[in-house]
């Protein structure tokens, strides 16, 4: 691309393009460029966005060495930038939380930054200055492993849409007053919780993602959620605080959520949203809910199957919908109570949209056969449906092939697809 | 005079063995009609064309749905009526001939092709931009100037490429930095304290 007689054009595009090259540059080729002559000796220095990785320095076998190199070049850069930084984000696993992580981030807060992403090493976890708190302009705040203590006076970030705390050291209440004072907040993922009690209020919130042992989860304000992603896990105590508790999780959870596009479910959720008392015939109707996946439901358990069932027949333009159950070897019950199928399934129930089954580590328990049963029954334009039967249960693989094939179907397309290892 | 334009082309295209074919009884005779409207017909309404006029007052004829589709700044100017069809053509004064041109055979390239696999698209767009600094330049200005975001990011890329993971010498040879500009002690200082980047 170089010829002999062409001139020096590159360096002479104006700023707003240079910027937009070095933008795309890592960080390290990016900083480069001012040795590369003395117009480019500053160009690099007011791009907005600064994004720092494993590779920013070169890399040495002592870890130390590594980490030292790495706080200077950053210190550095930040001494050098001038003009305001929309975007700060350091994801180095071997950086460990030290003092010039908080002058960092007093120079952050004093220069307009809009997107901030701190992850550090595993090591202790840092603790984030006040002056995060006089950022006004932030709109995406995501931490990984730190201690977040918003002062009394805190009235909330006006302009955040998108918070991430991952296994972030934060108290009830300073979550649940950071969620409801962010009143643009349209994006919200907590992970790596322990034994929280939660209650949302987040008028513009659209995306949520909760991971962890929570021991309750209320959505008191959330009318715009469009899309919930829930992993469960359960302790002990939540187990037992879920035995003694009467109010209904369902309703709690799912009650004011009527404009659900996509609900995914992991580990416990499903036997979450069957504590409580039975809702009965649900009071709302989900007619955006298009995609339902719940992972890891018990199907000897009557009332995570009720919770399941009310999902599905509350849905009706439910589009795809993927089941997993909970794997466990089925042991000789008694006899389950197959007349709840008659009871709750109409006839006349329909799910005239739904296309796409997927049903993974299955038994042949036979409820997990009603199901089915159910499903194939009442889906006029379904196309396919896979089922993926347990890997521990090899004998039982024939019986649920000869069940299957009995069963009647709506759809004349519906191709149904068992997967044998 | 669009229509006329529009005539002559397909007239150019079509075979003789079509021509003599195209009649159709009027009043009880048969006679001969217009092949050019009768290959309209087949096709669909006209496609409505719009004017460039590149800096050296050369007009390119290119049709609007091409240029709506990828330049912001023509696509404002129709949708808030300043383009007038019959009369007007769009002065775009600081890209010459040779440049404009590149750049609508990038935009009906990308139109017409939009559903081929990325492979062959990325294999055109390399080969596209299979040019000196000065046209990468130009291409540069057009494209920012009438706001063509992915021919935008296409060179961004280009250019990115130029520097990263590469020595100083050799950027500077891409770039034609003839004279890095720097005193000689500071070259031999940043020399010094930065050896593997050179």
């Amino acid at each position: 691309m170089g010829d002999a007689l062409g001139s020096d054009l590159i360096s002479d595009l104006p700023q707003s393009i240079v910027e937009s090259i070095l933008v795309r540059l890592p960080i390290r080729d990016a900083v480069k460029t001012s040795i590369l002559s003395s117009k480019w000796r500053y160009k690099w220095a007011s791009i907005t966005q600064l994004v720092f990785d494993e590779k920013c320095v070169d890399s040495c076998s002592d870890r130390d060495v590594v980490e030292k190199s790495v706080v200077k070049f950053i210190t550095r850069l930040l001494f050098l930038h001038q003009g305001p930084i929309h975007k700060f984000q350091i994801t180095i696993s071997y950086l460990q939380s030290c003092p010039e992580i908080d002058q960092w981030i007093l120079f952050l807060s004093r220069n307009d930054i809009k997107e901030l992403v701190l992850e550090l090493g595993e090591g202790e976890f840092f603790r984030i200055p006040s002056c995060l708190f006089n950022c006004k302009k932030l709109s995406r705040l995501e931490l990984f492993r730190c201690e977040l203590d918003p002062p009394l006076s805190f009235k909330g970030f006006l302009c955040l849409r998108s918070l991430n705390l991952h296994q972030v050291l934060i108290s009830p209440d300073a979550i649940e007053g950071l969620i409801s004072n962010c009143p643009l907040l349209e994006s919200l993922s907590l992970s790596y919780f322990d034994s929280l009690a939660l209650s949302i209020r987040a008028p513009n919130l659209k995306y949520l993602y909760l991971e962890g042992e929570f021991r309750d989860i209320c959505l008191d304000d959330t009318p715009l959620l469009v899309e919930i992603s829930v992993a469960m896990y359960m302790t002990d105590d939540i187990a037992e605080h879920f035995e003694q508790s009467a109010s209904c999780n369902f309703l709690k959870f799912l009650g004011g959520v009527p404009n659900l596009e996509r609900l995914v479910g992991h580990i416990y959720f499903t036997k979450y949203l069957s504590i409580g008392n039975d809702p009965g015939c649900l009071p709302i109707i989900y007619k955006n809910l298009e995609i339902i996946e719940l992972n890891q439901v018990s199907f000897e358990d009557m009332k995570e199957i009720l919770v399941v069932l009310r999902l599905i027949t509350s849905s009706p333009n439910l589009k795809e919908l993927q089941i997993s159950g909970s794997s466990n070897i089925p042991s000789a019950t008694d006899a389950p109570d197959l007349d709840f199928w008659e009871k709750e399934c109409s006839s006349k129930c329909r799910l005239s949209h739904l296309r796409v089954v997927q049903l993974t580590d299955m038994c042949g328990v036979p409820h997990e056969m009603e199901l089915i049963k159910f499903l194939l029954a009442s889906s006029p334009v379904l196309e396919t449906m896979s089922i993926i039967p347990c890997v521990y249960v090899v004998e039982s693989q024939l019986k649920m092939l000869t069940e299957l094939v009995k069963f009647r179907r709506a759809s004349a397309k519906a191709e149904i697809v068992f997967v044998r290892e | 005079m669009e229509l006329l334009c529009i005539r002559q082309w397909i007239s150019g295209l079509l075979p003789t063995w079509l021509s003599a074919w195209c009649i159709k009884p009027v009043g009880g005779a048969l006679v001969r009609q217009e092949p050019e409207y009768i290959l309209l017909a087949l096709m669909g309404s006209p496609l409505k064309k719009i004017m460039l006029c590149s800096s050296e007052k050369e007009i390119f004829s290119v049709e609007e749905q091409v240029m709506v589709q990828h330049s912001v700044i023509i696509n404002n100017m129709i949708e808030d009526g300043s383009y007038n069809h019959e009369e007007s053509k769009i002065p775009l004064d600081c890209v010459d001939s040779k440049t404009l041109k590149k750049v609508i055979d990038y935009c009906t390239h990308h139109t017409h092709h939009h559903n081929d696999n990325q492979e062959d698209l990325e294999a055109w767009d390399a080969q596209f931009l299979n040019v000196d600094s000065n046209g990468l330049y130009d291409l540069l200005m057009a494209a920012n100037y009438l706001e063509i975001r992915n021919l935008l990011d296409l060179i961004y890329g280009t250019i990115k490429n130029m520097i990263k993971g590469k020595k100083i010498d050799e950027i500077r040879r891409i770039f034609n930095i003839k004279d890095h500009g720097f005193t000689p002690e500071e070259e031999e200082q940043n020399r010094k304290e930065y050896p593997h980047f050179y």
